[in-house]
């Protein structure tokens, strides 16, 4: 760097003025004192600056022999000012030294400082290497900078210890405050610290102006000051209200004072948004405080630009080398990327309580916690070796060979489950809606399990269609793994840990359930580890006293359960209360009640519809089965049924060890505990399984479907047997030998291989059927293309079952996920049975005509065609064949039709009308007529439907005409009118608002906390 | 083994076992007590008789000579056995467009009731048939037309049939002298297209002015198959349609140089399918100077057929009739006149692949003219088949040719006219056997009942009820053994739309894609 400005020349030498500034320091002061007076060389004039100590700080420096002035200041002066009365009062001199009262220098330091200076003439700027005060090897500074952000950037690892390794001397943007050491002419001339920053960054800031002006600033790590940081890590009190805001505004100050002209502009835009970030961070870090004060602290900053014009104007003096020159002295870019997150992992490592990260320390073995935090690039070949991450990679190995059937283009469909909608925001608006376009519509809130996809679309960066796939592929290799982790506390082996996590993972309900296509149930399972661990720490079992934080979090996870699968309800319910009961304390107790009580708050909106029809409560949301079922029996050895499930038998292996596991429940509580989990989720499993349930939204008894249930049952099975297990072999060893010991090693040895014969079995069979992956639609795409247009047409799809006949009427879209919950109930539907019943019979009289008030515009005989029915419906008048998509055959209803339909006397005319992304919305122009006339809207007829009609004469509401039995009508006027149709749920919306507002606040406890811990301190 | 307490109950293996009991006896419990978890069992659809039937016919069609013809129309007095106790209506109009007028040419009042219309000479509308309420169920309308003299003579008749979409006929010919015409017949409202496919011998005949007919509603067009497919001597003719619903039928007038050789109707063939029945090959006297030819139609792929003849002796395969080749898309003919010489019978093929088949019928007297009669593959008599009379003079003879060709089968064929019914004939026809009934008239009584039945024949409905073990497969036929040479006819007997299923609909969100 070439430096042409010219130096004063050397003056004469006047010796070292040391300025010391104290305030309330009596704390450090002694030994502060005690340093000065042992330096050699000590500085030629020790000045003190006092400003209005409460405590015994005058005192102190009064008696000491080695300050030879004190200066009394109010209490209110800043440190800048500070210093600047102190250099006043000051006799002349060569160099300035100044010093706080929290620093003590070694006896070499100012002889070390001198040496330097005398080497090196060209630094005007010298400060020494800062260490700790109560950690002598602890390092503090080697020079300081200030990173783009604001922040304060040392170059040192947190709790860095000094090992020689910065040694050697550095130039630096800036040095410390405490210990700088500078000449005294340029102190003069740069006009010395800014009085604008009374506290904090006035060191940097005057370093930085030393820089621009062309002199160097340089660390002499051979003289060494210790330093208490007292005022920066809040140990002084009282001074300042808030001293983090105050360092952030002084931050703000000297980036913009001193920052690059050009740039100006946009460095202020740049750090506004990133303190409303920060802002932002506090809040849900829940520091509401913090964030009040640093948006004040920052706005009175940033808010002023005169301020900042008057401190650039002033700088632009001594400027004389360009910014860029000294991009060296400035922390590289990426470097507060890194530092943000090692804090971030730091954070998670050692503050959070329940979140993922507890589950990782909570073992024995530390390994698995650095397995996931922040490996090393070193470590990579022992972190692969680890058995959670063997046993995750085998189980992922295991379903990407499973679902080889499914890698291709298409929708995944198929057994319970139905296509998904595209993106986030259509399974929010279906959760959010007051009508559902499902047949003849409905107005029954969606399922609370379209809330869970609605937050996994959104964290799958919207795409909703990728949250089955996500969810049954990486599922159960998931949740192998959390049963592996969160067992690490129970003082199990590896070995029986892993065991666990491979048969939880390969568990034959999960693999009914993937081939079922029941992602709720798989989504339990993966939830289950972390909830139960969460409870866990809620009522205080966990060796830690009860935390509130756990409790919000299990809340908010069982909610999400049953919110997937309700009839988890009961024996959340029954374990929430038997937990209640068994805990001690009324704190335990009261959280041990909350886990029942939380959840059943979180799912508010959706009691009304619970209410309605108590038999969803125990459905999981899906296409129901109605086939044959296997015997009730099944259920104790996890068969839960359905389209396809493993054989009984798969389960034998579980069970008879679980049952062996009784053996042992005497010895050990935690084998008893989990028996307890067993016997009552197979309980109500087997309840579920004796009940034949008819929703209001099926005409025929459905089988209910108890996976969900049973995951809980095969949990803690699989705990109590490996806690059983522990510590058997042993005691058989020693005991004597007779019939237990071969009975107990058949038990174990098939529990010991269920894991692999089910693996193997699934890779053999593979994730498909019934779940698919393909075309799912019976709707031709003409008649999808149709269906868009502003009449928004429908299509009744008709296929016989069992002598019966299934219908459904289908608008622009094929169903999907979150139809059958949201489906009207067939008690509104019977006039449709009618008229559907009727022009299948072929029997003549085919009321083609209430098809058309229907607006259903065409009829799709799904392949295989019944030929009957082909008969009937060809022989159907009004009803025209005109193609054979596919296998499956299709009539037009003659007559045009749509959704909206204007009545008068004998005519009935279509009205077009805007397709708007509400479902339930229309707008149409209603043409002059000279009668009254009615719109009939073909939608159930529901009290929250309002239609507002707008004249030349003003807006008024239609009144709604009963007329018909089941359509929406409205009496409209003869005059034209452009009438407004739209649907509202207020009540909706408030119960949606409230549960919004429920989760957030839980979200909120649960987050973890901010840092408030002195980090030396601790 | 120190975990042993004192106390029974204490000890592990007491409480394994009671464990274990509660295990068993829960879930004993659930699956005794339990719901039914069967899938829900199939319901039986109700069944009700239809409430409207509607037919139509191509019409009277005068031939080449003077033509003497009728259309008959009746509906069973009973439904299953019972009788209806409802009112309805059932007419015959003739089929116009739309804003002309339209003619009604029969009106029946109450079930059981039956008329006739007798046509005027160049008559040529096509006629519909529409019922309902308590007269829809097994409401039936035919046609005959009988020629006696010139190039057009012989007897034909045809049966009304509800509009479809896809029609089949073997048999018909375009070369010369054979005066083929397809009828298609639109009652609907809307305009249907027609494509229509032909099989020769060599396999598809290109007949590009064959496709996308428009037949324009409540309108009739002929279609000439010498026109459309010209020289083949034997058809297959594969009638589509692409838009709407109608009714199809071919007839054709045949002549040898100046000699009629005979007209007819040809009946709808089945779809294609590996075993047929052709029901109703009447007996044809010795001496006589007829033929019987088979013809085989293959649609898609090269077919092995084998035939075998039902006779009232019992089945067998005629020589060189084991193993008849078909080529692909082509029509092969067997010549079965030696083989059935002097029996009525039915022919039964049965194939490795979908065919479809029919048979053409030649009676002549050495020194006569004769007639042709046209049979197809037909459908078994399922429940009661109803067939109004519909004799244009005294002297046709109605005779059923009736054929069990797997099992035991009966046959109980009532007569009904003017509020009477009687039993006409009962049969019992043993596995694999042909018989022929025939129906005397009722004695003539004072007319009573349709409009237009106006002559001298007592006219009367049948209805042909099947029962026994095995399918039932007939033909309703008329001859009558002229001066100048034999003529006949017949059409297959149809099951009646007497009772429609009426299934239960129920909504479900998943119909047809998954599951």
């Amino acid at each position: 760097m070439s430096r042409d400005v010219p130096l004063p020349e050397t003056p004469d030498d006047l010796g070292v003025v040391a300025v010391l500034v104290a305030h309330d320091g009596d704390g450090f002061l002694p030994r502060t004192l005690s340093a000065l007076a042992a330096l050699d060389p000590a500085p030629d004039a020790v000045i003190a600056v006092d400003t209005g100590s409460a405590d015994s700080t005058a005192a102190l420096l009064a008696q000491a022999g080695s300050v030879n002035r004190v200066v009394t200041l109010p209490a209110d002066t800043g440190f800048a000012a500070a210093v600047h009365a102190g250099v006043e009062a000051a006799p002349a001199s060569s160099w300035l030294w100044i010093l706080h009262d929290d620093s003590a220098p070694e006896p070499d330091t100012l002889g070390a400082l001198l040496r330097n200076a005398a080497d090196q003439p060209s630094v005007a700027v010298w400060g020494p290497k800062v260490l700790g005060w109560d950690e002598p090897r602890r390092l503090l500074e080697v020079g300081v900078s200030i990173s783009r952000a604001g922040r304060r950037h040392t170059g040192l690892e947190p709790g860095e210890q000094d090992q020689g390794q910065y040694d050697g001397q550095r130039d630096a943007l800036a040095v410390g405050s405490a210990g700088l050491f500078v000449r005294r002419d340029l102190w003069s001339d740069l006009g010395g610290f800014d009085r604008s920053l009374p506290f904090f960054r006035e060191d940097v800031d005057f370093g930085w102006r030393v820089n621009l002006a062309g002199h160097r600033v340089a660390v002499a790590t051979d003289a060494v000051l210790h330093h208490a940081e007292a005022m920066a890590r809040g140990r002084r009190t009282g001074v300042l209200a808030d001293p983090h805001a105050t360092d952030r505004a002084s931050a703000l100050y000297t980036l913009l004072a001193n920052g690059r002209g050009s740039t100006v502009l946009l460095r202020w835009l740049w750090l506004l948004l990133q303190t409303l970030v920060r802002a932002l961070g506090n809040v849900l870090a829940k520091a509401p405080r913090e964030a009040a004060v640093e948006m004040t602290a920052v706005g009175a900053v940033l808010m002023r630009p005169h301020r900042l014009r008057v401190a650039r104007r002033a700088r632009r003096r001594w400027r004389l080398v360009k910014a860029s020159s000294l991009r060296s002295l400035f922390p590289p870019p990426g470097q507060q990327v890194r530092h943000s997150l090692e804090t971030l992992a730091g954070s998670l490592s050692v503050e959070t309580d329940v979140a993922p990260s507890t589950i990782l320390e909570s073992g024995p073995t530390d390994d698995d916690l650095d397995a996931f935090v922040g490996p090393g690039t070193g470590r990579l070949r022992r972190w692969v070796r680890r058995p959670g991450v063997i046993l995750f990679t085998g189980l992922a190995a295991v379903q990407l060979i499973a679902w080889r059937g499914l890698y291709r283009d298409g929708v995944l469909h198929g057994g319970a489950l139905l296509p998904m909608p595209i993106g986030a925001s259509d399974v929010w608006q279906a959760y959010t809606s007051a009508w559902h376009p499902v047949t003849m519509g409905s107005n029954t809130m969606a399922h609370p399990s379209t809330a869970v996809l609605g937050l996994l679309a959104t964290l799958l960066l919207g795409h909703a269609t990728w949250v089955v796939p996500t969810v049954l592929v990486l599922g159960p290799p998931v949740a192998g793994l959390l049963g592996y982790m969160v067992t690490g506390s129970f003082g199990l082996s590896v070995r029986l840990r892993v065991w666990i996590g491979a048969a939880y993972a390969l568990n034959p309900v999960f693999l009914a359930a993937t081939a079922q296509g029941r992602w709720t149930t798989v989504l339990v399972g993966v939830l289950l580890p972390l909830a139960a661990v969460a409870a866990a720490r809620a009522v205080g079992l966990a060796r830690r006293p009860a935390s509130t934080r756990a409790a919000a979090t299990a809340v908010l996870l069982i909610a999400a359960m049953v919110a997937l699968a309700p009839p988890l309800i009961v024996p959340v319910g029954v374990l929430c209360l038997a937990l209640a009961l068994w805990v001690t304390g009324l704190r335990a107790r009261l959280a041990a009640l909350s886990l029942l009580l939380g959840p059943v708050l979180v799912l508010l909106p959706w009691w009304p519809v619970a209410a309605a029809d108590p038999t969803v409560l125990l459905l999981e949301p899906g296409v129901p089965w109605v086939g044959d079922e296997e015997s009730a029996w099944h259920a104790v050895f996890l068969d839960a049924g359905g389209w396809w499930s493993a054989p009984w038998w798969f389960g034998l292996g579980l069970v008879v060890a679980c049952l062996a596991a009784v053996l042992r429940a005497q010895l050990r509580r935690p084998v008893r505990g989990a028996l307890v989990v067993v016997g009552v989720s197979l309980t109500w499993a087997l309840v579920l399984e004796a009940l034949a349930v008819t929703p209001d939204t099926s005409a025929v008894p459905v089988t209910v479907w108890s996976g969900s249930v049973l995951v809980f049952a095969v949990a803690a099975s699989l705990v109590a047997i490996a806690t059983a297990v522990m510590g058997s072999r042993t005691r058989l060893q020693r005991a004597a030998f007779t019939w237990r010991q071969p009975v107990l090693a058949v038990v174990v040895l098939m529990a010991a291989v269920s894991p692999l014969i089910w693996a193997v079995t699934w890779m053999g069979r593979g994730a498909t059927d019934p779940l698919d992956r393909g075309v799912a639609n019976p709707l031709p795409a003409f008649v999808r293309a149709q269906s868009d247009l502003p009449e928004q047409i429908r299509t009744l799809v008709v296929q016989p079952a069992s002598g019966r006949l299934a219908y459904t009427v289908l608008r622009s879209r094929d169903a999907q996920w979150g139809d059958v919950e949201t489906a009207p109930s067939v008690d509104q539907l019977t006039s449709l049975d009618r008229v559907v019943s009727d022009l299948a019979s072929g029997a003549g009289s085919a009321p083609v005509d209430e098809l058309a008030d229907r607006a259903v515009q065409y009829v799709l005989a799904v392949a295989p065609v019944d030929p009957d029915l082909e008969v009937a419906l060809d022989s159907a008048p009004g009803l025209l064949r005109i193609a054979n998509p596919g296998e499956s055959s299709l009539w037009r209803v003659e007559q045009p039709t749509g959704r909206v339909r204007l009545l008068a006397d004998e005519e009935r005319a279509v009205l077009s009308s805007e397709v708007p992304g509400d479902p339930g919305a229309v707008a149409i122009d209603v043409p002059a007529a000279d009668t009254d006339r009615l719109i009939e809207l073909a939608e159930l007829a529901d009290d929250g439907w309002v239609a507002t009609a707008s004249t030349d004469t003003g807006t008024r509401e239609l009144p709604t005409s009963g007329a018909s039995d089941w359509a929406q009508r409205f009496v409209a006027g003869a005059a034209p009118a452009q009438v407004q149709i739209s649907v509202d749920n207020p009540w909706r919306r408030v119960l949606v608002g409230g549960q919004l507002l429920i989760v957030i606040a839980l979200v909120l406890i649960a987050l973890p906390g901010r840092r408030r811990v002195d980090e030396e301190a601790v | 083994m120190s975990a042993r307490s004192g106390h029974l109950w204490g000890r592990p293996a007491v409480q394994l076992l009671l464990v274990v009991l509660l295990v068993v006896a829960a879930a004993t419990a659930a699956t005794v007590f339990g719901a039914d978890r069967s899938a829900p069992s199939a319901v039986t659809p109700q069944l009700v008789p239809v409430s409207e039937t509607t037919v139509a016919c191509p019409g009277l069609r005068s031939r080449e000579g003077f033509t003497e013809s009728a259309v008959a129309a009746a509906t069973p007095p009973k439904v299953a056995g019972v009788a209806l106790d409802a009112s309805g209506s059932g007419v015959v109009r003739t089929l116009v467009p739309v804003e002309s007028k339209e003619e009604t040419l029969i009106s029946l009042r109450e079930p059981g009731d039956r008329g006739t219309y007798v046509g005027r000479n160049g008559e040529r509308d096509s006629v519909t048939g529409a019922a309902s309420g308590a007269l829809a169920p097994g409401f039936s309308v035919t046609q005959t037309e009988r020629t006696v003299d010139g190039q057009g003579r012989g007897l034909a008749s045809t049966q009304c049939q509800p509009t479809g979409t896809d029609f089949w006929f073997v048999g018909p010919a375009s070369g010369v002298g054979d005066r083929a015409v397809l009828v298609l017949t639109n009652p609907e409202s809307a305009t249907a297209t027609v494509d229509v496919t032909f099989h020769g011998r060599g396999g598809l005949v290109d007949a590009p002015a064959a496709r996308g007919i428009q037949v324009k509603a409540r309108t009739s067009v002929d279609v000439r198959l010498d026109q459309v497919a010209p020289g083949e001597n034997v058809l297959g003719v594969h009638v589509q349609v692409r838009v709407g619903r109608l009714t199809a039928a071919i007839t054709e007038t045949d002549v040898f140089g100046f000699e009629p050789r005979g007209t007819d109707w040809f009946p709808q063939a089945e779809a294609p399918a590996t075993d047929l029945v052709i029901p109703g090959v009447p007996a044809v006297n010795q001496g006589r100077d007829s033929q019987v030819h088979l013809d085989i139609v293959a649609p898609e792929e090269a077919a092995v057929a084998t035939v075998s003849i039902i006779t009232p002796e019992g089945s067998f395969t005629p020589q060189g009739a084991d193993v008849v080749e078909v080529p692909a898309g082509g029509v092969t003919t067997v010549d079965l006149t030696e083989a059935l010489r002097g029996d009525p019978a039915a022919i039964v093929i049965s194939s490795d692949v979908p065919v479809t088949a029919g048979a053409r019928v030649e009676l002549k007297n050495p020194d006569l003219f004769g007639d042709v009669l046209y049979l197809a593959a037909a459908n078994a008599i399922d429940a009661p088949a109803v067939v109004p009379d519909n004799r244009t003079s005294a002297d046709l003879q109605t005779r059923l040719i009736l054929t069990a060709p797997e099992a035991d089968a009966t046959a109980v064929v009532t007569g009904f006219a003017g509020g009477k019914e009687w039993t006409a004939a009962r049969v019992d026809l043993p596995a694999g056997t042909t018989q022929v009934v025939t129906v005397e008239p009722p004695k003539a009584r004072p007319a009573k009942g349709g409009k237009g039945n106006d002559n001298k024949v007592e006219s009367y409905g049948l209805v042909v009820t099947p029962g026994g073990a095995g399918p039932l497969y007939g033909v309703r036929m008329l001859d009558e053994e002229g001066p100048r040479g034999p003529l006949v006819t017949s059409f297959p007997l149809t099951t009646a739309r007497l009772l429609a299923q009426v299934r239960e609909a129920i909504p479900q969100i998943v119909v047809g894609s998954t599951g």
